[in-house]
């Protein structure tokens, strides 16, 4: 059997009759079908997106052990042969986190397809559709469907709303997870790749919204929101605040201080790991737990901002979930 | 011991490294399938028509039409130039491409109007072998459905649900309006001083008055009404995508009766005196008496009947989308033949003319089939290469 027979007889085909349904239960209305579908989808990978979040959770919780072994070893391949041994122990598997968002790529892509060959961008591509609806009445009679959703064309290109939701939405899930990962960049490579993530992905993902139907750009946008969600209600939002989103010249003219950026604690997160400062780019020696603290946003439990002295001090960092259950 | 405790590690990552490899290949083929799936592009599925002195004007490329003679060889070409507008990751391109023709050719004396997919109308002459030109006007919205001629305008039901009346002398526009927000693909049928517009999107048929472009009557609950509508006294037949064919009086619109059948009815039924022809997209053929009570029916799955069937002498013909056409028996529905049209796929009507029934595939050959016999002879009707006019 030809791949192209098995994507369109495995994913294709029974997406597109999903989505039928799912629309002629939604009163005719494919946008509503789009979102349904995307709690649905989210729900079934519910177990995956779980255990990526365990696994941010623990790769978080070992962060102590890992400072001690980046001290310890200076041969890398030493080092790496204690991070792994560390990993098993812990039961951590760093590539956990990839899970959901492989399986989500296959979805993405056949979610395309079929958002183009349902809503029949030519005449002929409605006609086509009449072999791949399964013979159910309810399937059968809600053809053709209707593309308009709050005055969007869910078949169109280019819907620039929807960019904009989608590359503010993909922003902040990256910046929640670097200021998570912050602490666990053991390089200044690692914390530049970070940094320059928070801002490839969400530009990456805006121009492929740009690039397809307003449908796919809409599943995107509310499958991140609910990942947001998700990561803020089982792991915490990290060291995040929405007060760090405010520039640090504003912060500096309203007399908040500078921002703790997570890139600003991982470049110095090497140097400091035993003292209760960072330093951040610029020269300027702060603290992290003030920036917070000046902004009105510091948590109950002080200053996770500066957690690589923290770290150091004894007790492994935990969610902000627990802490705040503290 | 040292052997015992690398060689796991050694296994372990070469099993990783197989599953990964496995898993990326696997990914690259699976992405490369959704990639270059694509959706049909529109080709056009404007039927032949007969034209004055015996020649058959057929769609021979995408806006391109030529005339030929019943042995189907070339008289004429015209090709209507259109533009297109394409989306390539955001960025918006514009290019000269010929537009393809869904809207079968009108013909009234030596005058031929035109009506392309991206909205172009024009009106050629057709004065013995040649094609010419007398004007174009651009609609700006894209037309699937057949227009309807009363004296000298031209009525164009437009995709986005406009109505379109063209002065046919110089094809300046007379009237715009949108009487419905539905996509219009089916033929509309006029009667006297009345025009019924079926809608693709909003379930919902219309009466509109040709002089004041005023809706007379809105009836809702046909479905969607995909296929041309056929006017047959004071009934309107209307094929439907809700698996029916609803008849309505022209007065009220008012539902006479309605066939439930067993899939998409989209091609334009054939009514005779008697009796009312169907396929459907689920592969049966009916008929039908004037009440709509079921006289035969002919199946066979996975046949699709996208284009109208068509009686000639004491046998309905019928031809399904991947080129599949039937002979039966009009009286019993018995299958008198079968034959396939090699790699063809046939989305237009069809169009008897002396006895032979012409069908054109939408990689625009040209079909001739002998009724009795359901012999088939297939002519390429396109120019050589650069000779596009």
């Amino acid at each position: 059997m030809p791949i192209g027979a098995i994507w369109q007889t495995a994913l294709e085909t029974p997406l597109i009759n999903i989505m039928v349904v799912l629309t002629a239960f939604l009163g005719g209305s494919y946008g509503l079908a789009i979102l349904a579908f995307t709690v649905l989808s989210r729900v079934l990978m519910f177990p995956l997106t779980l255990r990526m979040l365990h696994s941010m959770k623990g790769l978080q919780e070992i962060q102590p052990q890992m400072q001690e072994i980046q001290k310890k070893y200076t041969d890398p391949k030493r080092r790496q042969e204690e991070v792994m041994k560390l990993y098993r122990e812990a039961g951590v598997n760093p590539l956990g986190c990839l899970g959901p968002q492989l399986i989500q790529f296959p979805v993405f892509i056949a979610l395309y397809q079929v958002i183009r060959i349902t809503l029949g961008s030519t005449p002929e591509g409605v006609m086509d559709l009449s072999h791949r609806l399964y013979e159910y009445p309810i399937v059968q009679d809600a053809i053709p469907l209707s593309s308009r959703f709050f005055g969007m064309d869910l078949a169109a290109n280019g819907n620039y709303l929807l960019v904009g939701i989608v590359f503010a939405s993909m922003w902040l899930q990256q910046r929640i997870s670097t200021s998570r990962n912050a602490a666990t960049a053991t390089s200044e490579q690692q914390a530049q790749m970070n940094t320059m993530m928070q801002w490839m992905m969400p530009a990456m993902f805006a121009w492929f919204v740009i690039a397809t139907p307003a449908g796919v750009g809409l599943y995107w946008a509310s499958s991140t929101i609910i990942g947001i969600v998700l990561q803020w209600v089982f792991v915490g939002p990290g060291d995040f605040t929405f007060g760090s989103l405010i520039p640090d010249p504003v912060r500096e003219r309203l007399g908040m201080g500078r921002a703790s950026h997570a890139s600003d604690h991982r470049r110095a997160a090497p140097r400091t790991a035993n003292t209760q400062h960072a330093e951040v780019p610029g020269g300027d020696r702060t603290e992290s737990r003030t920036t917070d603290a000046g902004s009105g946003d510091q948590r109950k439990d002080g200053g996770r901002g500066n957690r690589a002295g923290s770290e150091s001090t004894g007790p492994s960092p935990r969610t902000g979930r627990r802490r705040r259950n503290h | 011991m040292m052997f015992h405790v690398k060689h796991p590690h050694f296994t372990h990552r070469v099993s990783a490294r197989k599953t990964a490899l496995t898993g990326l290949i696997a990914a690259s083929a699976l992405f490369a399938a959704a990639c270059t799936g694509s959706v049909t592009p529109a080709k056009g599925w404007a039927p032949p028509v007969p034209g004055p002195n015996g020649v058959l004007l057929v769609q021979s490329g995408p806006g391109r039409l030529t005339t030929t003679k019943p042995d189907g060889s070339r008289l004429a070409d015209y090709q209507i130039e259109g533009i297109t507008t394409s989306t390539f990751f955001g960025l918006r391109q514009t290019q000269a491409a010929p537009s393809p023709l869904y809207a079968a050719p009108l013909v009234a004396g030596n005058a031929v109007y035109l009506v392309a997919y991206d909205g172009r109308v024009v009106r050629l002459n057709l004065d013995g072998n040649n094609l010419s030109q007398q004007w174009v006007t651009d609609l700006g919205e894209q037309v699937v459905a057949t227009p309807v001629l009363r004296g000298d305008r031209l009525y164009i039901s437009t995709e986005h649900g406009r109505l379109e009346v063209l002065n046919t002398a110089n094809g300046t526009r007379i009237t715009s309006n949108r009487p419905t927000e539905g996509r219009v693909w089916g033929a509309p049928a006029l009667q006297e001083t009345r025009i019924f517009i079926g809608t693709l999107d909003s379930s919902e048929l219309l009466a509109v008055n040709a002089d004041t472009g005023n809706v007379e009557w809105k009836q809702k609950g046909v479905g969607a009404a995909a296929g041309d509508l056929v006017l047959e006294g004071d009934l309107l037949v209307v094929p439907s995508f809700d698996r029916t064919i609803h008849a309505l009086a022209t007065s009220d619109g008012v539902e006479r009766w309605r066939f439930a059948g067993d899939g998409w009815f989209v091609g334009r039924p054939l009514v005779t005196k008697d009796v009312i022809y169907a396929g459907s997209m689920r592969g049966s053929v009916y008929a039908l008496d004037r009440a709509g009570k079921m006289l035969w029916r002919f199946q066979r799955a996975p046949l699709e009947f996208r284009a109208a069937p068509i009686l000639a002498g004491d046998t309905v013909i019928a031809a399904g989308r991947d080129g599949t056409i039937v002979g039966l028996d009009a009286k019993t529905g018995a299958e008198k033949w079968t034959r396939s049209a090699d790699s063809a796929v046939i989305e237009a009507n069809g169009v008897l003319v002396d006895g032979a029934v012409y069908y054109s595939t939408d990689d625009h050959r040209l079909l001739r089939l002998d009724p009795a016999k359901g012999d088939i002879q297939t002519f390429n009707v396109q120019p050589p290469k650069g000779n596009g006019k």
